[in-house]
């Protein structure tokens, strides 16, 4: 937990404390899932400081974007993380204040004793909205003090809310985490300090079956009715052909630098039926990623990453995005319909340049027994790769 | 609120707008001890736009001739705060290049010592950089997105952090010519500053795939197939940091198997390749990153889908391969 205060107490804010700067290789030092927070003004700790009853429309926007940050669910169905505004009176962990600053200034957070975030009241013209300004800002603030670090910028072709660096006219209008958000968020809280999980929605817990893609096919999602054996949800997939080209997959934009770690590939799989003859195949896959030079030196990103653009590079000789490369995968394994098969695979150190993008795929078929030509569903759960 | 705009001198005011160029002469003060008097943090530097990104959407550019004096005086007073200030200001560009005229301002009051310092004591010139809300409660007003004041040995950027937020990254990226870039940026026109600036390839959001680069079977591109194919390799090559890929000649590599991790199935490793019209599969090794060149080209087969492919060959060291070949052959 972050140090507590108590609503409507005055918050110290050490001005010697570094805003919490990041890289999604590592937590920071805030690193907190249960966050309560409330709306503070205190010009004696901040000259800068304004008070949010100025400006309701905008704490509520403010509001929102906090409530959005405990939507992400692990892979057994529980939030990953609760972020909360606290009562009145109700001690608290986290001030979160608006100042009024010059426009090129968006917000920051210190997660020390007397825990802050602020946001910048002066928005930019070029913001598409005030709306979008609060929302990302907050986000982003917040997301810090929960441990998350800098992403790149366009990794899931909308804007993540860690990207940091870059001009509010690209600030999603939109209150709505992306891809991205929830698989840092997961990275974050979905398996403590050991192994994390690094794919999103790896349970299909958080809105069925967002987050995933398949080649071919056709799926559906499941639910057990109640806490199943892998949380409450599972998958459907009948691949409607036997080809490793039909697969379903996820994948995760991971920045690395120079602090390349290893990755386990996890599955469970399941046969529908014992009239089909089912088989499933795990692999991961990776694609390394080139970051554009030049970037403002004052954006700090761990790992050698300082100093670059965080764009992909177009300039390089793969076009900042290298091809896809098989780096582990099970073999094809005999599933079962009574129980769940767990697939794992392992890749060490794999070769990295600034990132990667790192795909989860599960290959498989269930074949008629009496009608080759006729396929039938195989299910699968909690499906994800797990990093160091 | 609509900008409120009075010409005050129905004749030009000349303008400098040469580089490093100062109007007046008094004692010498530096770039650096003037940005870090009045640009200065007094915490470390909160998160920011970044500046280059954010010169990009300035409107106007406006050279500033005064500011009124209660502004000024007031600037000091009570906690620091955006407001409307009016100055008397010439724009830099555009139809009134040179005119001085009243124009009240969305700005900062801790960029106002610094401005303020310039003008009273004609150490250099002051520019302000703005644009222009289209709709919420400021509708109609402009916000002073950067100011900056141009001095014999630099420029400084007066206002709360704004001299470590702006100046200092510009100098990184521009080096000696950053005053030439904000000066070009000073008289051109608003749509030229990504090419002033040296943004225009960066502003967009880099998710076009590459041509070097295949897409995966989600999207294999126009005219291209997705085959089936067994791939064995010999035994030597397992273990080793290279890449075995598949290529279509003029449209990318990939997708590719890592030698040193996988170890080929009994009946060939599984992998779905990218064939053109003519049907042809070829292969070539990459290093382990994929990053750089195609080291050696293994051989091109004809497939229709599901063969076994075998490649052969002695690997080198160095990534070459002595007599490399490649068959096909139907399951």
């Amino acid at each position: 937990m972050l140090a507590t205060l108590a609503a409507g107490t005055t918050v110290t804010i050490s001005l010697s404390a570094t805003s919490t700067f990041a890289y999604p290789e590592q937590p920071n030092g805030c690193n907190d899932s249960t966050i309560k927070y409330a709306f503070t003004s205190d010009p004696a700790s901040s000259p800068y400081s304004v008070p949010w009853s100025l400006y309701p429309t905008r704490q509520g926007w403010v509001e929102d974007a906090l409530g959005q940050l405990n939507s992400v669910r692990g892979i057994e169905g529980n939030p990953l993380q609760s972020i909360t505004k606290a009562g009145f009176a109700e001690a608290y962990d986290v001030g979160v204040e608006l100042h009024d600053d010059p426009g090129i200034l968006y917000g920051a957070s210190t997660c020390f004793v007397g825990a802050t975030m602020w946001i910048n009241s002066i928005v930019p013209p070029s913001t598409p909205s005030q709306a979008a300004f609060y929302w990302q800002v907050g986000q982003h603030e917040m997301m810090h003090l929960a441990g998350a670090n800098h992403s790149a910028r366009f990794d899931d072709s909308t804007l993540p809310r860690m990207a940091t660096c870059l001009n509010s006219s690209y600030f999603r209008n939109s209150v709505t985490l992306n891809k991205d958000d929830r698989g840092e968020i997961t990275w974050l809280h979905d398996g403590g300090t050991g192994n994390r999980v690094m794919t999103s929605n790896a349970g299909f817990e958080n809105n069925q079956l967002t987050d995933w893609s398949k080649t071919a096919g056709t799926w559906a999602y499941k639910s057990y009715g109640a806490q199943g054996p892998n949380g409450y949800t599972y998958a459907s997939w009948n691949s409607g052909g036997q080809s490793s080209s039909r697969y379903v997959y996820n994948d995760s934009n991971v920045v690395t630098g120079n602090s390349n770690e290893s990755y386990h590939g996890i599955a469970n799989v399941m046969a529908n039926s014992s009239s089909y003859k089912s088989t499933a195949r795990l692999s991961v896959w990776f694609r390394t990623k080139t970051y554009l030079p030049g970037g403002d030196p004052d954006c700090n990103y761990a790992d050698n990453m300082t100093g670059r653009k965080m764009n992909l590079d177009p300039d390089s000789y793969s076009g900042g995005l290298g091809p896809w490369v098989e780096r582990v995968a099970t073999g094809s394994v005999t599933l079962t319909p009574s129980a769940w098969t767990p697939l794992a695979t392992t890749v060490y150190n794999p070769p990295t340049t600034d990132g990667f993008v790192m795909r989860i795929r599960l290959e498989g078929a269930a074949q008629n027994t009496s009608n080759a030509a006729q396929f039938g569903d195989i299910y699968f759960d909690s499906m994800a790769v797990i990093g160091t | 609120m609509k900008l409120a705009v009075t010409l005050l001198a129905a004749g030009g005011l000349s303008l400098a707008v040469g580089c490093g160029e100062v109007a007046g002469s008094t004692t010498p003060r530096s770039a650096a001890e003037l940005g870090e008097r009045y640009g200065a943090c007094d915490s470390d530097p909160p998160e920011h736009a970044d500046p280059v990104e954010f010169l990009a959407t300035v409107e106007q550019w406006s050279q500033v001739l005064k500011v009124d004096t209660a502004a000024l005086e007031s600037a000091g007073e009570g906690r620091p705060k955006t407001s409307l200030v009016t100055m008397t200001v010439a724009d830099t560009r555009g139809p009134e290049t040179g005119k001085a005229r009243s124009v009240s301002l969305l700005t900062h009051s801790s960029m106002l010592a610094g401005i303020a310092d310039a003008l009273s004591t004609s150490i250099g010139e002051v520019y302000v950089g703005y644009s222009f809300y289209r709709d919420g409660p400021e509708k109609g007003q402009a916000l002073v997105l950067v100011p900056y004041v141009v001095v014999t040995d630099g420029f400084y950027v007066p206002g709360h952090c704004l001299d470590s937020a702006i100046r200092r990254p510009l100098e990184a990226r521009y080096g000696e010519t950053t005053q030439q870039v904000l000066q070009k940026l000073r008289i051109s026109p608003p749509e030229s500053a990504p090419e002033i600036l040296g943004l225009k390839s960066q502003l967009q959001p880099t998710t076009e795939r590459p041509l070097s680069v295949l897409g995966s079977a989600e999207d294999p591109g126009k005219d291209l197939k997705i085959l089936d194919l067994f791939v064995s390799w010999p035994h030597q090559w397992t273990g080793r940091k290279y890449l075995l890929c598949s290529l279509v000649a003029s449209r990318g590599v990939g997708p590719c198997i890592a030698l040193e991790t996988i170890i080929p199935e009994a009946g060939g490793h599984p992998l779905s390749v990218y064939v053109d019209g003519d049907s042809r599969a070829e292969f070539v090794l990459l290093p382990d990153d994929g990053t750089t060149g195609v080291l050696s080209t293994i051989g091109t087969v004809f497939v229709n889908g599901g063969e076994r492919v075998s490649i052969a060959g002695n690997l080198a060291e160095d990534g070459s391969i002595v007599t490399p070949s490649v068959t096909a052959q139907s399951k």
